[in-house]
């Protein structure tokens, strides 16, 4: 709390000060004489503002506790306080209320007054009708449109029937030309195509084997997954959700895999004895060749014992033809291994196989 | 009630929450406690003008029957009652201002502040009243507003500080300053007065 100086210096004499009341009066006076001096102001100017102090009227209480005692429903008029409050005395013009008031209800009054009266947009329907159909025009309105719901619901059934069988129609060709395609790309031996001019090795063999294995087991899964048994059901409904007739393809493996039997066009038959007649050739050339190492190698062994090279001719006879046979069952066994391999379809074949169907039947999902 | 309040004991605070609750004599007891103080707070800032204080005095306590509850029972209510004063004085100095621009009349009890006299003259009329008023007026009206809270309505440092909304130590500073100023001034009364 601060220390008034003004009272320590009103109340007691220099002599009486204590420390701290000392050091309250040093910041007015600093010695005896000055504190004095400000206790003789001090005394005589509270004198003489008392003197001009005035007392208050009689009929100032009156007033006020009038007001008091009054019903205060009778205080409080509304009326009173809002001309005070939107127009106040002590304010610029800018400042009032009422101007406030005035320049909102300005614009407003403005935004109805330039809006444009009328919608000028192509884009909007207009009401041509009067007045005086007004009462049964909203009846018939809604008539007229209820059936024009219901014809064009028609319309557009039937036109989704039509559509679903032109897809059905559709759907069914492209799995006989698949069917055909596996046919015609069926793949033999590397050696059938003349394109191989080296011997297979029991390693080749193998991989073959390996391959025509993975072959079968991938077609099996397929099968699985795209159908049920022998029966390779599968069921079009894309049309159902518009109540249009489903389609249903029917296939089975057979058919997939024996196209020839459900293949009844002439150009087809023809082409397919074409493709069997190019595979008998290349087998015909298949037999040559080997023909033709076979003797390559006899004449190779013969070259051998004529100029003393690593052939031995003390076992020359037996040796020789235990290798000839033993050649010669070799390659009586690749050719068992070949005839095999000319039946099974290259991996690589079965998956664009799959693609297309899997193509095909997402593409009426 | 058997007994009658002694509404003298009751802080001022207290008697404005009695007053809240509906108790009028509370109310007239505020009253009299403060209406002497307020009508010569307005009547000195309110240039000497005896029925625009009178005015602003019943305006201020219609205001506080009206609205009791603008008053915040947490604060001093002395400091606010002259806050409220002060600031209606400010208002009112406003308008003058504004009226003053578009007339040439002086408002009453204003001077000029180059009405210097000689100081023989000062001395020779030896009224320490006068002479008093003169030098506040000269003094600046922080200073002179700081003094006469003090010393005319008789408020201390720190109610003058609520009043003002100002810092206790800058009210203790202009205090100073302003009784510094005026003692050196009237000084020379001193002498001839004792």
């Amino acid at each position: 709390m601060i220390k008034e100086a003004e009272n320590i210096i009103l109340n007691k004499e220099y002599f009486e000060l204590t420390k701290e009341e000392l050091a309250a009066v040093s910041e007015l006076v600093q010695n005896a004489e000055e504190y004095d001096e400000m206790k003789w102001f001090l005394l005589s100017s509270q004198e003489a503002l008392a003197g001009d102090k005035i007392s208050p009227t009689p009929e100032l209480r009156d007033k006020v506790m009038a007001h008091l005692h009054q019903d205060e429903g009778k205080r409080r008029f509304w009326l009173n306080g809002v001309i005070p409050f939107l127009l106040p005395e002590d304010k610029k013009f800018y400042q009032k209320p009422a101007f406030h008031v005035g320049m909102a209800a300005l614009v407003v009054v403005g935004i109805f007054i330039f809006s444009p009266a009328q919608i000028k947009d192509d884009s909007v329907a207009m009401n041509d009708r009067g007045g005086a159909d007004k009462e049964f025009g909203v009846v018939e309105e809604h008539m007229v449109a209820d059936e024009d719901i219901i014809e064009n619901e028609e319309a557009l059934a039937q036109e989704l029937t039509v559509a679903a069988n032109e897809d059905a129609d559709v759907i069914e060709a492209p799995i006989v030309e698949e069917a055909e395609i596996i046919e015609d790309d069926e793949v033999v031996s590397p050696m059938y195509d003349g394109y191989y001019e080296g011997d297979l090795t029991v390693d080749d063999l193998e991989k073959i084997e390996r391959s025509k294995t993975d072959t079968r087991k991938d077609f099996d899964a397929n099968t699985v997954a795209t159908g049920s048994g022998n029966n390779l059901t599968t069921t079009t409904n894309s049309n159902s959700a518009n109540n249009a007739p489903a389609t249903i393809i029917d296939a089975t493996d057979n058919e997939l895999l024996n196209v020839e039997q459900k293949d009844d066009k002439p150009g087809n038959l023809a082409k397919q004895q074409k493709d069997k007649s190019n595979r008998d050739k290349k087998k015909d050339r298949f037999a040559k060749k080997a023909e033709v190492n076979q003797n390559a190698d006899i004449i190779l062994a013969e070259d051998d014992q004529v100029f003393g090279g690593a052939y031995q001719p003390s076992a020359d006879s037996t040796n020789f033809d235990f290798n000839y046979k033993s050649e010669v069952a070799e390659k009586e066994l690749l050719d068992g291994k070949l005839k095999e391999k000319s039946e099974i379809k290259p991996y690589s074949m079965h998956v664009n196989e799959t693609k297309e169907l899997k193509k095909l039947f997402t593409v009426f999902k | 009630m058997l007994f009658k309040k002694d509404y003298s004991k009751y802080t001022d605070e207290d008697l404005m929450r009695s007053f809240v609750e509906g108790d009028r004599k509370a109310f007239e007891q505020i009253y009299d406690r403060y209406e002497a103080f307020m009508v010569n707070f307005f009547y000195r800032k309110l240039w000497n003008d005896r029925i625009k204080a009178e005015d602003f005095a019943h305006d201020l306590f219609t205001k506080i029957v009206d609205k009791p509850e603008s008053f915040d029972l947490n604060r001093n209510f002395k400091t606010w009652l002259f806050s409220v004063a002060n600031n209606m004085c400010k208002n009112e100095y406003k308008k003058q201002e504004v009226r003053k621009n578009t007339a040439y009349d002086v408002p009453e009890g204003v001077e000029a502040k180059d009405a210097t006299r000689a100081p023989d003259t000062e001395v020779d009329a030896g009224n320490f009243n006068e002479q008093l008023k003169i030098e506040l007026s000269k003094l600046n009206d922080k200073h002179r507003e700081v003094f006469m809270l003090r010393h005319f309505d008789g408020l201390s440092l720190n109610e003058i500080a609520e009043t003002l909304e100002i810092n206790a130590g800058t009210v203790k500073s202009r205090l100073h300053h302003a009784t510094k100023t005026l003692a050196e001034k009237l000084a020379v009364f001193r002498k001839t007065m004792i």
